[in-house]
């Protein structure tokens, strides 16, 4: 017989009970740590009172969705239907001087109800294994180097997803649900400024379809090259999500919700609202810490409009074309007793509706109950990952390069040096002082 | 110079790989546990300065098989809701394989395949693993050893494609061994291996004690130019054998003290056997001269060491015969085999063992101490007739079946078995004058350890028990743990070469010879015997008489002797001592018997009473000498020995009237 208390099996759970899961407590300390003391007492109360009001005002206000949790309807209504999943993986290469990049994405194509061979397909997207700039040969992908390396490699990585997926929509079988693994739409005004280089030719032709790449002048740069795959992405006409596990600070979407909440009958009004927004804010409350404590297995929030290249933030020199992004719509879903919610991303509402890809998401990870992740995506994300083995190679082969030019030279102290960059710490015990010093 | 552009890529080598073993990345069903595989690389060249291309030749021995897209939790969910994977976005085709491959050796690129070397430096990670096409694998196992005869047994188990042949010369020479459970195709091995001997006009040897190349007599027709001849035991005495009565008292009963033993000496050459005269026959004039001897001993005290030896060679007479009668009511059933009496393999040796002739010894019928103690007597004769350089037979194979009876362990506690010894002595020596052996049991773990681990060639079959599996590893020093966790999983004539006879280790599969297949010495069907079975013709007698031995038990007792009865003698409460038991009767009866030379058919023609047809010509003095323990050690039933009780208890009473 299930007892009352039995996620899942009874009724649902109230906010203390969920505050009490021991997978929420590890957020709970990680986010009270890092506040005084007093305020770490009346955390947990905080939070517990917030969550209660919050699900109390969202619930009446019809914001919050359920769906039924049923295996063989989900996967009948699914059979026959193609299931894309898209993911990168990057390799972890120490740069010594140059700047290497590698990294790849990789499909997961598969139709649920299907035999035979063709029923899934793995395919390797995109592979871009280059400098990020390089004065000597052609192997660049960007025209010239920028003073943080790390900005450039994320806007080569959120380039090459996107492509990768615009690149799925063309294979054979066309997916009818194409799923992301990581924010849709990502803020771009760090990436944006004049300073920052230009796709060269090479990164233009593995980044954009044939008729694209032969670009010129600003057309060039990241913001116009992430903006034509992103509307290439959402003009597809095809069941676009992506999926965030990972807990992050933002706030963004209980604050977008709360002020929403001002104008409504269930809102004490807006001078409270901004009081609720300002304890969230005080206690560094995030979406998915407060969420997790708001909903319930299948329970979902009406997906809401976020603006993640805010005005505020754009650069002049890019203003215009940030103000042409999308504007992705957010919303948590609870897929597990235990486990944090997810955040799901669209474009807009896709053709299938929020609920049914909804419904696929929580299926999927019903899949891994425990993981609570989509299985799909997971696969994908195995898949592309770029392997440990793969990696030490590489920095093997750097280091030992390194160390070899070093000796050539002859000269101890460029002897010392290589050492030092290669240990990374002065401290490492390389460098231990002993009697004889 | 070998062109490789054929030799289809099937992995790739990750890992830390040796000069011994590598792993690799295997494509979906690209290789199967088996097969050989080769990689391509450079090593350094014999000076040193550069580097010279060869390939390296390995056996996949394992492969393992896993699914990294598909978590337990997957699965724990599915049986849960009783989905199929199918139905669901869960990914069962991404099987990894990972293979263990054990390397042979390496050959030149540029050079021939058939000299093999060992690999002196490792395989290139990452290189690329080739399957090769039949022809190439062909050409490394036809290296063989160079100048040996091949004998072809089979194909490579995972290449039906690539015969595999073994060195004659190993196999006739240095001895093999082929071990497998029932049913694991041991027979079928050996069979293969002695009709490609056949083919040569080796002389081969068969001791088959449970018929199972009786066959080969039958199809001798598929065998031109070659005699197959059915034999059964015959020791046979001629002038310069007589000893033999000596082995068989000693190897068929406790054995002769000293004293016994010279009156033994005596008695032999007092008695000279006619030229092919049976051993059986000349026991029993040498029990007739021992009794004339008894019968005139001046000195008493020599009379009960006459009788002991009487009694030993009367044990050995009565086994014989008894085993004889056995062996001939067996030959019987297969009255389309003609069977020949063994010659005198001491004698004429020639008879058994000549070139184009197959000798099958047909053992079936003779006990285990019988079977053991004829093989010793052909064996070491054969052998002593190659060890003194004669020359009057050739050399030859001796094929062991049911080894473990004729070489059984240390641990069955038969130190004793006759054959041990003389087979000890053919596996250390036999090598020098060409008298080889094949030994095949279903379980090595009770073979003798010392003289199994002689043979220098191992052909494995499917072996399901632990401990049979243990052995085998114990002796077998190139035996790879993976390969023998593949023992019991073996199908029928399915196994590993190995040793001196292969060049390498290799996983076969035995071609089975049908035409050779005999029908007629199938299986029994005795479901079929029992659904069938009826009473014989007597058995209503039996039952009848055993209802009135019923009912005449049920009257009252007769009055005990010196027992009154009548008013005034009532019996008391004390209950009456029990009848004595068997050994107290026949304690008090043999008593009578002990000097008594009558053969025990004239006391059944005394009685009436039929006893034992086969012992009628044994002496009443050999039986009432002995204990009602003793008496077991004659190889009498507890039947038979109430039956011997009720025999002598008739003729004492026959006495008394």
């Amino acid at each position: 017989m299930a007892t009352v208390n039995e996620p899942g099996k009874g009724r649902k759970l109230t906010v203390k009970e969920r505050l009490r899961a021991p997978h929420l407590l590890t957020e709970l300390v990680k986010v009270s740590l890092t506040q005084s003391s007093t305020t770490q007492m009346q955390f947990l109360q905080v939070l517990e009172g917030l969550a209660g009001t919050i699900r109390d005002m969202l619930e009446n206000a019809g914001l919050i969705e359920t769906v039924e949790i049923n295996h063989q309807k989900l996967w009948a209504e699914m059979a026959g239907k193609v299931v894309s999943f898209v993911d990168g993986g990057m390799a972890n290469v120490t740069s010594l001087g140059a700047e290497p990049l590698a990294v790849r994405v990789g499909s997961y194509t598969v139709t649920p109800g299907a035999t035979g061979a063709n029923r899934e397909t793995f395919r390797m997207e995109k592979q871009l294994v280059a400098e990020l700039f390089d004065t000597t040969s052609s192997q660049e992908v960007y025209e010239h180097l920028f003073e943080d390396p790390s900005k450039l490699r994320d806007a080569a990585r959120f380039c090459l997803e996107v492509s990768a997926a615009c690149q799925t929509l063309n294979r054979s079988p066309k997916p009818e649900f194409l799923f992301l693994h990581g924010a849709l739409v990502n803020p771009v005004s760090a990436y944006a400024d004049s300073d920052f280089p230009p796709f060269s030719t090479r990164g233009l032709e593995i980044l954009l379809p044939p008729g694209e790449r032969d670009r010129s002048g600003r057309e060039r740069e990241f913001v116009f090259v992430y903006l034509y795959l992103l509307n290439t992405l959402q003009q597809s006409q095809v069941n676009v999500a992506s999926v965030v596990e990972r807990a992050s600070f933002s706030s963004l979407v209980s604050r977008t919700w709360l002020d929403w909440l001002k104008g409504q009958s269930v809102s004490p009004g807006a001078r409270d609202m901004e009081k609720i927004k300002q304890r969230l804010s005080d206690y560094r409350i995030s979406d998915s810490l407060l969420f997790h404590a708001i909903l319930n297995e299948g329970e979902y929030l009406r997906p809401v409009e976020v603006d993640r290249n805010v005005a505020a933030k754009r650069p002049q020199y890019s203003y215009d074309v940030i103000g042409r992004y999308p504007r992705p719509m957010v919303t948590y879903v609870g897929v597990g007793p235990f486990a944090q919610p997810l955040r799901v991303e669209f474009f807009e509402e896709p053709p299938a509706g929020y609920e049914t890809c909804i419904r696929l998401v929580i299926h999927s990870c019903r899949l891994m109950p425990n993981y609570a992740f989509p299985a799909g995506l997971d696969i994908v994300d195995k898949f592309a990952k770029v392997p440990a083995w793969m990696n030490r190679p590489i920095n093997s082969t750097l280091a030992v390069q390194l160390l070899k030019r070093a000796m050539e030279s002859g000269n101890p102290k460029m002897i010392e040096a290589a050492k030092r960059m290669l240990c990374g710490t002065k401290r490492d015990w390389l460098f231990r002082p002993d009697s004889t010093h | 110079m070998n062109d490789n552009s054929n030799w289809t890529p099937i992995g790739t080598v990750v890992g830390n790989a040796t000069t011994s073993e590598f792993t690799f990345i295997l494509k979906s069903f690209k290789s199967r546990v088996g097969d050989l595989v080769a990689v391509r690389m450079e090593v350094p060249d014999e000076a040193r300065t550069g580097t010279q291309g060869i390939y390296v030749w390995g056996r996949v021995i394992s492969i393992n098989r896993y699914n990294p897209f598909f978590p337990y939790e997957a699965a724990q969910e599915l049986s849960r809701e009783g989905l199929s994977l199918r139905d669901t976005i869960l990914s069962d085709s991404r099987d990894q394989l990972e293979a263990g491959v054990l390397i042979l050796g390496c050959t030149p690129v540029n050079g021939s395949f058939k000299s093999l070397h060992p690999l002196t430096y490792p395989v290139q990670p990452a290189a690329e693993v080739l399957y090769p096409p039949a022809a190439a694998i062909r050409e490394l196992l036809a290296g063989g050893i160079p100048g040996h005869t091949p004998l072809h047994i089979g194909t490579l188990l995972a290449r039906p494609d690539v015969d595999i042949a073994i060195s004659a010369d190993r196999v006739v020479a240095r001895h093999l061994a082929i071990l497998a459970m029932t049913g694991g195709g041991k027979t079928v091995a050996a069979r293969r291996i002695l009709r490609e001997l056949i083919e040569r006009g080796y002389p081969l040897l068969i001791l088959d004690p449970h018929g199972d190349y009786l066959g080969l007599r039958q199809k001798r027709e598929l065998f031109k130019d070659t005699t197959v001849q059915l034999l059964y035991p015959h020791i046979a005495m001629t002038e310069q054998n007589r000893h033999i009565v000596e082995i068989l008292i000693n190897k068929m009963t406790e054995g002769l003290t000293e004293p016994q033993k010279e009156v033994l000496a005596e008695l032999l050459s007092g008695v000279d056997p006619v030229d092919g005269e049976s051993v059986l026959r000349y026991i029993k004039r040498l029990q007739e001269a021992l009794g004339r001897k008894t019968g005139q001993a001046g000195d008493k005290r020599k009379l009960p060491t006459l009788a002991v030896c009487r009694r030993q060679l009367g044990a050995v007479e009565n086994r014989l015969e008894r085993m004889e009668w056995t062996n001939e009511r067996m030959r019987q059933r297969l009255k389309q085999l003609h069977f020949e009496q063994m010659s005198d393999p001491q004698g004429r040796p020639e008879a058994i063992v000549a070139p184009k002739t197959v000798s099958i010894l047909y053992l079936g019928g003779y006990d285990h101490l019988t079977q053991t103690t004829i093989a010793s007597i052909l064996l070491e004769a054969l052998y002593e007739h190659r060890a003194d350089l004669s020359n009057r037979i050739p050399p030859f194979l001796a094929v062991i079946e049911e080894a473990h009876t004729f070489i059984p362990s240390s641990r069955e506690g038969k130190a004793d078995v006759p054959s041990l010894e003389t087979i000890r002595k053919l596996i250390t020596e036999g090598r020098k004058f060409g008298t080889g052996l094949v030994l095949v049991s279903q379980r090595p773990s009770r073979v003798d350890e010392t003289i199994l681990s002689q043979c220098n060639s191992f052909l494995i079959l499917r072996l399901v028990n632990p401990r049979d599996q243990n052995f085998v590893k114990q002796i077998m020093e190139n035996l790879s743990e993976q390969d023998a966790r593949m023992l019991p999983g073996f199908g029928p004539g399915q196994g590993i070469i190995s040793g001196q006879a292969v060049r390498f280790p290799l996983l076969v599969r035995i071609r089975m010879d049908e035409d050779l297949i005999y029908s007629d010495l199938g299986d029994e069907n005795f479901l079929e015997q029992a659904a069938r079975w009826r009473p014989d013709a007597h058995a209503p007698v039996r039952a009848r008489v055993a209802d009135k031995v019923e009912q005449s038990a049920a009257l009252p007792a007769r009055r005990p002797k010196g027992q009154k009865t009548g008013p005034g003698h009532e019996p008391t409460s004390q209950s009456p001592a029990p009848p004595p038991g068997e050994p107290e009767r026949w304690e008090s009866v043999r008593r009578q018997f002990i000097t008594d030379l009558r053969a025990l058919g004239e006391l059944e023609a005394r009685t009436g009473r039929v006893w034992d047809k086969s012992r009628r010509k044994d002496k009443v003095s050999d039986y009432a000498g002995r204990s009602w323990d003793q008496l077991k050690g004659t190889g009498l039933s507890p039947a038979r020995q109430k039956g011997l009780l009720a025999l002598l208890e008739a003729v004492a009473g026959l006495k008394r009237e």
